[in-house]
């Protein structure tokens, strides 16, 4: 039980820390608890994105799913991510311009102002829907990861209240400043620990060379694409999953929030400048750890692969050093649970309930994010209690989902004629099929939202919503006339300052 | 300001970056490439490179081109959409069309 010891030792650790920014002063109104009054600095900003984004996918999930389908998981999180630079600064430049300007505090705030109420309130429920498998994912990871370490002692479902009931413990605690120096301590913590266990586990079988020339000797369709005769990654099921991948981080909240929180311009460069680059560096190594976790551990089948990053762990590392290696990977999974709850609670409180009423002060409005936080928190240990598919499907399945909102951001910001009901009706639509490509995949075996399917013209579930939510936006767009809002937000949203 | 920066070299680099982005999101000019370089498959070698091509252009665009927003028209920006806000604060409803 030292490995669980020392998960909850770190645990604690990440408590204490965020109770001591707390008491140091952050957190005193909604724009600190929200968006930590935008004062963050560049190191913070740049680990609290990689800790918030770099989660039990990237780490247990990436992992298994190298451990199951070989190289072509680098097409998944790692060099599809390098356009994130210069994609995310033309789609969230006015975020943080305007964001200043406005003082927003949502990821709803510029589609309210652009497009008017109504679509302010779908955006928060948009955000859930997405949110809720990828923190299943992060919640199954937990679980996963505790009942590994500790031989099964401890049970795969008591695993699933252990970091959540952290989570919400330092959320309550410290706000968003707290969680911006817990996610930076732990992104270090946590980017140490993967090459620890890279080296770890290369050095079992004599270096990286010697155990990738085992690898290929034992399974040289793990090196295949499909374009080569291998049995998975055709050039559509790359494209989807890697285009899903990128859009998709784009779109989820963080990049908003981290936009407010940027002090400089410089420093929201540095963040969305550095991000692809260190997910390259540190998903590369646990794509490689899960492919030589075909020789540590083999015979693993579905959703065990996901173990593969554990199990490699603990046979490559004295114990106590493979709790931390995990530990680190568990801290990965929490960050992400913090930062995807928090701004779901935050999209909630400011867009949703603060439409409800308009007059709720700040003390209401946090108030209700901490019930946010704990009622989001339960649910998703409640779906993970049976789990259905790997990790990192249902992470790509929640980036795919908020991806389609891409069309309505680029509108309010790059088209003049984009219309609230362009933006409704594509936001919905888009939605609306990915859920039932879903639904229809789980029912029928097929994997149909990730995997291509010959009724979708050899494309995915997640492309075919995609390409239809982008048809359905300019379309509707150019049939409806813009309302008084779009014409009113014209004047802010392309100021001639703005370029 | 934006209005001053060159719209041909804006362009120029947004085509670079998509071809380079078409390039990280699917192998079609190089997933048949067989055979392994650094006892990685050949196209994953080849797909890291065009990564690292992207992540240098990526640089030179956002701090070396003047054509990304720097810190010196950050509050001149700001002050102006905030004046600009004032007057643009959207309407209660999206209104009719």
């Amino acid at each position: 039980m030292l490995e669980i010891a020392i998960i909850t030792a770190i645990c604690l650790a990440s408590v204490l820390v965020s109770y001591a920014a707390f008491r140091r002063g952050a957190a005193r109104s909604a724009d600190d608890y929200f968006v930590a009054g935008s004062s963050l600095g560049y190191l913070v900003l740049i680990f609290s994105l990689l800790a918030s984004f770099v989660s039990a996918f990237a780490m247990f999930g990436i992992s298994g799913m190298a451990y199951r389908l070989g190289f072509g998981a680098l097409f998944v999180l790692t060099v599809n991510l390098i356009p994130l630079g210069f994609l995310w600064y033309f789609l969230h430049r006015k975020t943080l311009l305007i964001g200043r300007a406005r003082k927003w505090m949502s990821m709803g705030a510029p589609f309210g102002d652009r497009y008017g109420a109504t679509m302010r309130a779908i955006i928060p429920v948009v955000v859930l829907v997405a949110s809720i498998p990828y923190l299943v994912a992060q919640v199954q990871g937990i679980g996963i990861m505790i009942e590994t370490m500790s031989g099964q002692r401890v049970s795969y479902e008591v695993g699933l209240f252990f970091a959540p009931a952290f989570v919400a413990l330092y959320l309550i605690l410290g706000g968003m400043r707290g969680a911006a120096w817990v996610n930076t301590v732990q992104g270090i913590f946590f980017t140490v620990m993967v090459f620890v266990l890279f080296f770890a586990v290369m050095n079992e079988n004599g270096g990286f060379g010697p155990t990738m020339d085992l690898v290929h000797e034992k399974h040289p369709e793990l090196f295949l694409l499909a374009a080569q005769g291998g049995k998975a990654w055709s050039y559509p099921m790359i494209f989807g999953l890697a285009s899903a991948m990128c859009l998709g981080c784009v779109c989820f909240p963080q990049p908003y929030m981290h936009a407010y929180s940027s002090r400089t311009a410089k420093g929201f460069k540095v963040m969305i400048f550095a991000f692809g680059a260190i997910c390259v560096v540190i998903i590369s190594m646990t794509t490689m750890v899960g492919i030589a976790g075909r020789l540590l551990a083999p015979g693993l089948k579905g959703l065990e692969a996901d173990r593969v990053f554990g199990l490699s762990a603990a046979k490559t590392l004295p114990n106590w050093a493979a709790a931390l290696a995990v530990a680190g990977a568990f801290t990965a999974a929490m960050t992400t649970v913090i930062s995807v709850v928090f701004g779901n609670a935050s999209n909630l409180a400011n867009d949703l309930y603060k439409l409800v009423r308009p007059q709720a002060d700040t003390k209401e409005l946090v108030r209700l994010g901490r019930f946010c936080i704990a009622g989001i928190v339960a649910a998703c240990v409640l779906i993970a209690w049976i789990p259905n598919l790997p990790v990192a499907d249902l992470a790509i399945i929640a980036f795919g989902i908020m991806a389609v909102t891409i069309f309505p951001l680029w509108g309010a910001y790059y088209w003049r004629r984009a219309t609230r009901h362009g933006a409704i009706a594509a936001t919905l639509a888009g939605v609306a099929m990915n859920l039932v490509f879903l639904v229809w995949g789980l029912a029928t075996g097929t994997g149909m939202l990730l995997a291509p399917q010959p009724c979708l013209l050899h494309l995915n579930g997640f492309l075919v919503s995609f390409l239809a939510a982008g048809l359905v936006f300019f379309g509707v767009s150019l049939a409806t006339r813009p309302g008084p809002t779009e014409r009113k937000s014209l004047a802010l949203f392309f100021h001639r300052s703005l370029g | 300001m934006g209005q001053t920066k060159s719209p041909w070299a804006k362009a120029a680099f947004v085509l670079a970056f998509a071809l380079l982005t078409s390039l990280c999101w699917c192998p079609w000019a190089y997933g048949t490439l067989t055979g392994r370089v650094l006892w990685v498959p050949t196209w994953a070698v080849v797909a890291y490179a065009v990564a690292a091509a992207l992540f240098v252009l990526e640089w030179v665009f956002l701090f070396r081109s003047g054509l990304a927003v720097g810190d010196e028209e950050l509050a001149g920006i700001v002050s102006e959409l905030t004046a600009a806000a004032g007057d643009a604060a959207p309407a209660k409803e999206g209104g009719r069309c």
